[in-house]
């Protein structure tokens, strides 16, 4: 703990950031002090300082409204970074969750944390407007082994509802995903706006942890 | 506030997994699994031919009439279970001994080996040996079927002998083959522990069976006919044993806890507890680790790069940024080397256990900070300023297998694993971090099982320090403040006739007297000869008994499953009162060590040296680890001191247990509890005891103990 003080004290010497504290503010605070070294720097800076209060403009695409219920956290989570097709957020406490098109893939320091995913056919079906799909998710066991585990899925359009993003109110396609593996069922909710984009979604983690629900503000 | 948060995170994924286990996991045999009174799967005080889920770990406290059994049963393997029991008999003495003693304590070791699963038609068989290894108070063997039922009830028959054969016996079966299995031969006592052949499977024998019932989930009704005659308790006294039939229930409060109650022998009460422990099942799953830095991927054809502009970002500044980037994840970078398309780092992992863990955390933070150009990341962990391997990775498959389905054993595959490197070309950085490190702590130091003193605890207050004069030099100490104890006053052990010099025996004199100790003070030197050579010197006083010298050399390369060692010490024994001074024994002890990792989670050691009290022999150690750190096994040693001269066991023999910090607590850890079990600590076969010798402070960074961590590499 004193070494993760020290770490941010130290950045904060540097002026690189003003933290957050937690993983959150350490990495946002780690590429605070590394990316401007190599000239690339995504949108992550500003939104760490806008996070921490720093001041200047927030740009609210890299801002989320996140919450897991199981775990009684709910709060905004800012991106870390922008990869392209996909994109990690810090949330409350300082866990993290990556997200590629929209789909949840990865989420860090919540504990039973979904290692990784593969939720391409799942997409697939969404952007088709429905159907069959086959999703793989990975977590980790007690032996540090990982565990591999397999969904039939079934995603089917739900017509358009209205979602509240933040302080907007919008028109949204919802979809609803059942999954089916060999010891576990779940159900993911998606809304799509009108270019196919997922604003909205409610989507599995993990048995410990059960659903994390992300929104564009 | 966010540790809170997990845990409680943490608490709802253990009661996920205990559910999901008690669906999954549970086969026919290992369903509604109870313990015996002596600890053992099975019925009342007979056992049943069924196994523990493999690794599972049961202490059992048994007590009825005058008898109270502690038993740990460990399933060695699927199939084969092993048990160490401690037990008091009030006013037992064993057969053949003149009157009865006050307390009679004894320690005994069990083996059951079941042949088959059951199946719908056949029952589950197995064979076991009861106290083959200690005194024999207990002995019995057994064959034994159990056959389950629908979900309610299962049956278990079997044949005993020894103990097991002594109601209702009759001529051994075994007879047929050779007329030696019809008599037992009397129980020959000596100094106990060694391995009583001529017993075994011996005498009468006879049939015990019985009945269980699963009333609900959480209760099983048991009913048993015994063939255990209790022949000396009865004769002492002790017993009285009206009937052969048990009748008992076993309760389940919570998961890992089961409460039984029993009727014995028509005229006793019996009860047991027993708490059970799956080093598999983690409390805290995969652990409450804080997130890592998120990964940076190039984009376009950034990664073509062919170099970068070392105006804009010189190397000076990527070195230093990173040392401070990497001590937030409690890895301290000491030296880099950096080229347009590689980048080598030696650094020392201080927070995590598994060494993968670090290693892709210091990958996403390569991958945040450094010029696209560069494409390999060269990882060299080091422990004790000596680094033990090189691991490379490519970027372009960090950036690809993150978050992906399938990528933590893609990398697994891809990544190069070799001696670590040269130190040439590395560009060493001015260390940041404390040389200087202390602290001060409560210990307790708790001797079990030890003679007729079942419980001695010593408790107080240790200030520890340490200094690290270069990475690899270090100097460190340990002051002792006993606080309270529960020992009686120790007298002065001398050896008689030929018994060995007492070079351990006196133990509790050091307690007594040293109150207000140094326990250790020594100055370490670490080294690597070769690629595949380590070296270590360490001076000053060793242990809380010896002060000298003692040095080490230990080949073993990166990939190798071999290692091979050798240890030169010279000791002198120190003052009871654990000062500066020093007694006149001393001795050159040392040994040669071989270590091989087997590939099937087994680890075997053999040293083969000259021990402290100047006596020629060997060690064999055998542990059983489990991919997240758990250890238990056990060990023995041979030397040239005779049985009768050892004294009380015969030689040395003792089971071992160690559990990684992280495990109970979810947090990362390196830190470990180790524990040996059941050595009743003499003369014979003793060895110093040394902090840091050098396979353990290796492997890690090898081969095996890399992969049995690689799941961690993306936590």
């Amino acid at each position: 703990m004193t070494k993760r003080i020290r770490m941010t004290a130290a950045l904060l010497g540097l002026g690189m950031l003003a933290g957050c504290g937690g993983a959150a503010g350490l990495t946002g605070a780690l590429q605070g002090a590394i990316a401007p070294l190599v000239g690339t720097q995504p949108a992550a800076a500003p939104a760490a300082a806008g996070a921490a209060g720093a001041g200047g403009a927030v740009d609210p695409s890299s801002l989320r409204q996140v919450s897991l219920n199981t775990l009684g956290l709910t709060g905004p989570a800012t991106r870390l970074i922008d990869n392209g097709a996909s994109a990690s957020f810090a949330g409350p406490q300082g866990f993290t969750y990556t997200m590629r098109d929209g789909m949840l893939v990865s989420t860090r320091g919540l504990g039973d944390d979904l290692m990784a995913a593969d939720a391409r056919q799942s997409r697939a079906a969404l952007r088709a407007g429905g159907g069959q799909a086959r999703r793989v998710h990975e977590t980790l066991d007690g032996l540090d082994r990982i565990e591999r585990a397999e969904f039939d899925c079934t995603v089917t359009p739900k017509g358009v509802e209205t979602v509240e993003l933040g302080t907007r109110r919008v028109q949204a396609r919802r979809f609803d995903e059942a999954c089916r593996g060999a010891a576990l069922i779940f159900d993911n909710y998606y809304w799509l706006d009108a270019a196919g984009e997922i604003i909205s979604s409610r989507q599995f983690v993990s048995r410990g942890v059960a659903y994390l629900r992300s929104s564009d503000l | 506030m966010t540790i809170t948060a997990m845990r409680r995170g943490g608490a709802a994924s253990l009661l996920a997994l205990l559910a999901a286990g008690a669906v999954q996991a549970q086969t026919v045999s290992d369903r509604g699994l109870s313990y015996t009174l002596y600890g053992t799967p099975g019925l009342i005080d007979m056992p049943s031919a069924l196994s523990a889920p493999d690794g599972q770990i049961a202490a059992t406290m048994g007590r009825f009439d005058g008898q109270v059994r502690t038993t740990f049963t460990f399933q060695l393997l699927p199939k084969l279970s092993g048990s160490f029991r401690y037990s008091r008999i009030e006013d037992y003495s064993l057969p053949g001994a003149r009157g009865s003693v006050d307390d009679y304590f004894d320690r005994s070791f069990d083996l059951r080996y079941r042949f088959n699963d059951e199946t719908e038609i056949l029952p589950a068989f197995a064979v076991g040996l009861q106290d083959f290894l200690g005194t024999g108070a207990y002995g019995a063997e057994y064959l034994v079927a159990t056959k389950t039922f629908g979900d309610k009830i299962r049956v278990t028959g079997g044949l005993g002998w020894g103990r097991f054969g002594s109601d209702g016996g009759f001529d051994n079966p075994l007879g047929v083959l050779s007329s030696e299995f019809d008599e037992r031969p009397a129980l020959e006592f000596e100094e106990g522990g060694t391995f009583a052949l001529d017993q075994l499977f011996r005498g009468d024998a006879a049939l015990f069976g019985g009945v269980e019932y699963a009333a609900t989930d959480k209760l099983t009704l048991k009913a048993e006919y015994s063939s255990d005659a209790y022949e000396r308790e009865t004769e002492l006294g002790l017993i009285e044993r009206d009937s052969p039939l048990n009748f008992g229930l076993v309760y389940r409060p919570l998961p890992g806890v089961q409460l039984g109650a029993s009727w014995l022998y028509g005229s006793e009460l019996g009860l047991t507890g027993t708490f059970l422990i799956d080093p598999g099942r983690r409390p805290f799953g995969p652990g409450l680790d804080p997130a890592p830095s998120p990964i940076r991927i190039r984009q376009g054809d950034a990664r073509a790069a062919a170099t970068w502009d070392r105006a804009k970002i010189p190397e000076a500044t990527i070195g230093a940024t990173l040392q401070q980037a990497l001590a937030a994840e409690g890895v301290e970078l000491s030296s880099i080397e950096l080229s347009d398309r590689a980048v080598r780092l030696r650094y020392t992992n201080t927070r995590y256990r598994a060494e993968a863990q670090a290693m892709g955390r210091i990958a996403r933070m390569l991958s945040l900070g450094l010029p696209d150009s560069i494409e390999r990341f060269t990882l060299e962990p080091m422990q004790r300023g000596v680094p033990l391997s090189a691991v490379t990775l490519s970027r372009s498959d960090i950036e690809a297998f993150a978050d992906t389905a399938g990528g933590t054993q893609a990398l697994s595959q891809r990544l190069v694993l070799q001696d670590a490197g040269p130190r040439d070309g590395l560009e060493p950085l001015p260390r940041v971090d404390d040389r200087l490190s202390y602290g001060l702590a409560p210990y307790a130091r708790i001797t079990v099982f030890n003679n007729d003193e079942p419980f001695q605890v010593e408790l107080g207050a240790q200030l520890s320090a340490r200094y690290e004069i270069t990475d690899s030099l270090v100097a460190s100490g340990t002051l002792r403040q006993q606080l309270y104890t529960n020992r009686e006053d120790p007298e002065l052990i001398v050896a008689e006739d030929d018994e060995p010099y007492p070079v351990r025996r006196n133990a509790a004199l050091y307690a007594d007297q040293g109150t207000t100790g140094i326990r250790d003070l020594t100055l370490a030197q670490y080294g690597r000869l070769a690629p595949d050579v380590y070296s270590r010197a360490t001076i000053g006083y060793l242990e809380e008994m010896y002060g000298g010298l003692s040095t080490e050399v230990l080949w073993k390369p990166a990939d190798s499953r071999l290692g091979l060692g050798a240890e030169v010490n010279y000791a002198r024994q120190r003052d009871f009162d654990l000062g500066f001074g020093f007694q006149d024994y001393d001795v050159v002890t040392g040994h040669a060590s071989a270590y091989y990792d087997f590939d099937n989670r087994f680890y075997g050691q053999v040293d083969v040296g000259r021990y402290l009290a100047g006596d020629w022999g060997a060690t064999f150690t055998l542990d059983r680890e489990f991919e997240n750190g758990w250890s238990v096994g056990g060990y023995f040693t041979l030397t040239d001191v005779p049985f009768d001269a050892y004294g009380e066991g015969s030689f040395d023999k003792g089971i071992r247990v160690s559990i990684p910090l992280d495990y109970v607590v979810g947090q990362p850890t390196r830190r470990e509890a180790s524990t040996s079990l059941a050595s009743l600590q003499r003369d014979g076969g003793a060895k110093l005891r040394v902090d840091g010798r050098l396979y353990e402070v290796v492997r890690d960074g090898h081969l095996n103990d890399l992969e049995d961590g690689w799941g961690r590499f993306w936590k």
